[in-house]
């Protein structure tokens, strides 16, 4: 998923002092106070597909499985399930006293209904091309959806059909796309559902006023009566990084990012320490070079580039708080390289490299990325070591929600600064999902392009050897290196901190932080 | 200038010089590029020093040099925008105040729609719609600040016209046009020299507050107004990178407002006279 977490907002002078009439809830001790820069761009678990949707898409939904947070996968709707032999058959039995949040009881027929919906062209779910492995999910291309598949042989059983085997199918039901929906709301609110979200999850939506805040309150009716501990979250919208830093000094909020220029005042302060909780993200930050748009769609171009970025710099402005990424995988995925070669920081070489394909350059080149402060100053040194070397670039900064989209087009950003998340441990998150010429106008934002990368991407997926497997993706990723449609520049470790009142609070290695295992205590701020 | 008991003028005459000697001059007389690193303070901006003497950025660039470079936007954007203004507004205010009737109610009426508008709102939503760049900010400024030009040099040509000169003139047969340019303006001359100073204190404003919003010139172009913005996450931890943009515009800003304020007194003493 598109990941935005590390990120700093800017207009500081217009989102202060007016986040609107106090929020109900929002003086009550009993909820958890966050903020964001950005509204959540959907609730509608078949749309979001973005670290902040999905932040609140696992409050309001549950699947069938989940991860610890060792990202090992564990039962949530589930009570267990059993594979055939052969990988094409999984059967799962459900936990039999599930609530939607409108009080029905929840069973198999929801889960096939909500993968049937994201199937369908019309919901333009992003989450689509996971699922169509179940048998009968063709039908949904061309006329109405019945994906025989999908089995239900109890209310409290579902059993899934693949066409082939596929070693991700339960990664795929952990997603938020395959969460049990209920159908009449659905048909109740059709394009609006992801306004009025009705889940299984510990949480329900009490009220979201766009652009000012989202308020959650725990869901009576969810499964496990021990959580949450907390009556909800109030979340205020429009709040950038550096007022959300200063809101939690003065204990406005319980969680908080810490803006860079900060962070060393903030790790030398003892009182801090045990505030501060880190995670070492599956994420790679990269400059995505468009391969379709000239001058990049020469591979010598690209691969001067690679030469020319000192990643070392960007990181020293984020603190240190990430390793610097010589491939695509991050260190914490199997199947990471760690002695890919990857291209060293050599200005020289890389002038020398742009000299030889004889280009000239007429116009400065555009740079898109997210506009705010910590992306541009990243893209500002960007920009400073390509100048270096003689290529001249212009920053387009761009909101989020817009930003995303505009890198789906085919021919309309010839660059940009973007990082990737990884939805499932699995390399092909990563080299399937960004590489594969199918994701072209999804996720393959660069339009790259490999016949052999296709082929090889496609073997792997139905490879059930898990260590060939790994070895084939290992090529893949080598390969994609050398076509050069990244610059991969480092993989971030997000470091929050949180109020003294807050206890049991862990960050995820995959997923946004999850607030129904917390508690809060009356005493601190 | 043979005024010994103007202050105000001669401090603000000599100021607005410097200014422009050190915007003409800002190739020779910065120490450093104002958009490539010359230090290695990336993540932790460098205090001042003699080698640095406003310090460095985060980012490796030299403040007193940015500040320069950063006085040639400043200015250029200040003066093209106040002239830009000027025209507008003694446009507007010479054809309101001269034709009177059905044009000057319509004029005048359209100026307070427009000062109706909250300046800076205005001038958000203009610049968030036109492409960032130079053209951009002249325009955008030029047409939130013209009003306050139109309705001084209105009144002030409403006075004018009735005078005997004008009467005069128009008896021998002049035309309106004549009139209007060979009379009426070079008598409101006085007021416009004083407006165009004190406009470009507000244009100077406007300016940096734009770049402070984001919607100045682009980076990496030093911006007195962009670097105190960017400057506002460290000021905790590198204060000077906030303190010197801000001299620099609260010197720039003074600089015309006394020269304005001479130019007022002037005018006053001649009128005395």
């Amino acid at each position: 998923m598109n990941g935005e977490r590390l990120f700093i907002g800017l207009l500081l002078v217009l989102s202060m002092g007016c986040h609107g009439p106090t929020a109900q809830g929002s003086d009550d001790r009993r909820f958890l106070r966050v903020a964001s820069r950005e509204d959540v761009p959907s609730l509608d678990p078949a749309r979001g597909y973005d670290t902040v949707s999905w932040q609140f898409e696992d409050m309001l939904f549950s699947t069938l499985v989940d991860y610890d947070y060792d990202s090992k996968l564990v039962r949530e709707l589930a009570l267990s399930w059993t594979a055939s032999p052969d990988g094409l058959t999984y059967t799962f039995q459900l936990r039999p006293d599930v609530h939607f949040s409108n009080g029905r009881l929840m069973t198999a027929a929801d889960v096939r209904y909500a993968i049937e919906r994201v199937l369908t062209p019309a919901s333009k779910s992003p989450g689509a091309e996971f699922y169509r492995g179940i048998e009968g999910a063709e039908s949904c291309a061309t006329g109405p959806c019945r994906v025989d598949g999908i089995e239900v042989v109890a209310d409290d059983q579902v059993r899934f059909h693949l066409r082939d085997s596929d070693p991700l199918f339960l990664h795929k039901l952990a997603m938020p796309f395959a969460a049990p929906v209920p159908r009449e709301v659905v048909e109740q609110w059709g394009e609006d559902f992801g306004r009025h979200p009705v889940g299984t999850g510990p949480f329900q939506l009490q009220d979201w006023r766009a652009g000012q805040r989202l308020v959650v309150v725990r869901n009576p009716l969810f499964y496990d009566k021990t959580r949450p501990h907390i009556a909800g979250v109030v979340q205020s919208v429009g709040v950038n990084r550096d007022l959300e830093w200063m809101r939690y000094d003065i204990g406005e909020l319980d969680l908080s990012a810490i803006p860079p220029p900060e962070y060393p005042l903030v790790v030398r302060q003892p009182r801090y320490q045990p505030l501060l909780r880190q995670v070492t993200t599956m994420r790679t930050q990269y400059l995505g070079l468009n391969c379709n748009r000239p001058p990049f769609d020469d591979v010598r171009i690209r691969r001067a580039l690679n030469l020319a970025i000192d990643k070392d710099k960007l990181l020293r402005l984020v603190n240190r708080r990430g390793v610097a990424a010589r491939g695509i995988l991050p260190p914490t995925m199997p199947g990471y390289n760690a002695n890919l070669p990857g291209y060293e920081y050599s200005p020289t070489k890389a002038r020398e490299m742009l000299r030889e394909t004889g280009w000239h350059q007429t116009e400065a080149i555009e740079l898109w990325l997210r506009n705010d402060e910590t992306t541009v100053r990243l893209a500002q040194a960007l920009q400073q070591d390509l100048a270096a070397i003689g290529f001249v670039v212009q920053l387009k900064p761009v909101a989020w929600g817009p930003f995303l989209d505009a890198v789906k087009s085919n021919d309309l950003v010839p660059m940009f600064l973007l990082g990737w998340e990884a939805d499932f441990p699995d390399p092909s998150n990563f080299l399937d999902v960004l590489f594969h010429s199918r994701f072209i106008g999804t996720n393959n934002n660069t339009n790259y392009r490999s016949a052999e990368v296709d082929e090889w991407l496609d073997r792997a997926a139905r490879m059930t050897d898990a260590n060939e497997r790994l070895e084939l993706l290992g090529r893949v990723e080598e390969r994609i290196i050398a076509d050069a449609p990244w610059v991969p520049l480092y993989h971030p470790v997000d470091v929050e901190i949180i109020s003294t009142r807050v206890h049991d609070f862990r960050l995820h290695p995959l997923r946004p932080a999850r607030f129904d295992e917390l508690s809060l205590s009356d005493t601190g701020s | 200038m043979n005024d010994v008991g103007n202050p105000f003028l001669k401090t603000g005459l000599i100021l607005v010089l410097l200014l422009a000697a050190i915007a003409i001059l800002a190739p020779w007389i910065a120490p450093y590029d104002a958009v490539a690193p010359v230090a290695d303070s990336f993540g932790e901006p460098w205090p001042p020093s003699a080698q640095y003497l406003c310090g460095t950025d985060e980012l490796g660039r030299d403040v007193l040099s940015r500040l320069i470079f950063g006085t040639q936007i400043s200015l250029l954007v200040a003066v093209v925008a106040t002239i830009l203004t000027l025209v507008i507004g003694v446009g507007v205010g010479a054809v309101a105040g001269y034709l009177g009737g059905r044009v000057d109610t319509a004029l005048m009426r359209a100026t307070d729609v427009v000062l109706a508008f909250p300046g800076l709102l205005l001038a958000i939503a203009l610049a968030a719609v036109l492409r960032p760049g130079l053209t951009s900010m002249f325009t955008v400024i030029a047409l939130v600040s013209w009003t306050g030009v139109a309705r001084s040099v209105r009144s002030e040509i409403l006075s004018l016209r009735e005078r005997d000169y004008v009467l005069a003139s128009r008896a021998l047969g002049a035309t309106d046009w004549r009139v209007v340019s060979r009379h009426l303006i070079p008598n409101t001359m006085p007021t416009i020299l004083t407006l165009a100073a004190l406009s470009t204190c507000a244009t100077l404003l406007l300016d940096a507050g734009l770049s402070f919003l984001g919607l100045g010139v682009p980076v990496p172009t030093p911006s007195w107004g962009r670097m105190l913005s960017d400057s506002q996450s460290y000021y905790r931890v590198a204060p000077w990178l906030m303190i010197f943009p801000g001299l620099a515009i609260v010197t720039a800003v003074l600089s015309f407002n006394l020269l304005g304020y001479g130019l007022l007194r002037l005018s006053e003493q001649k009128q005395r006279r």
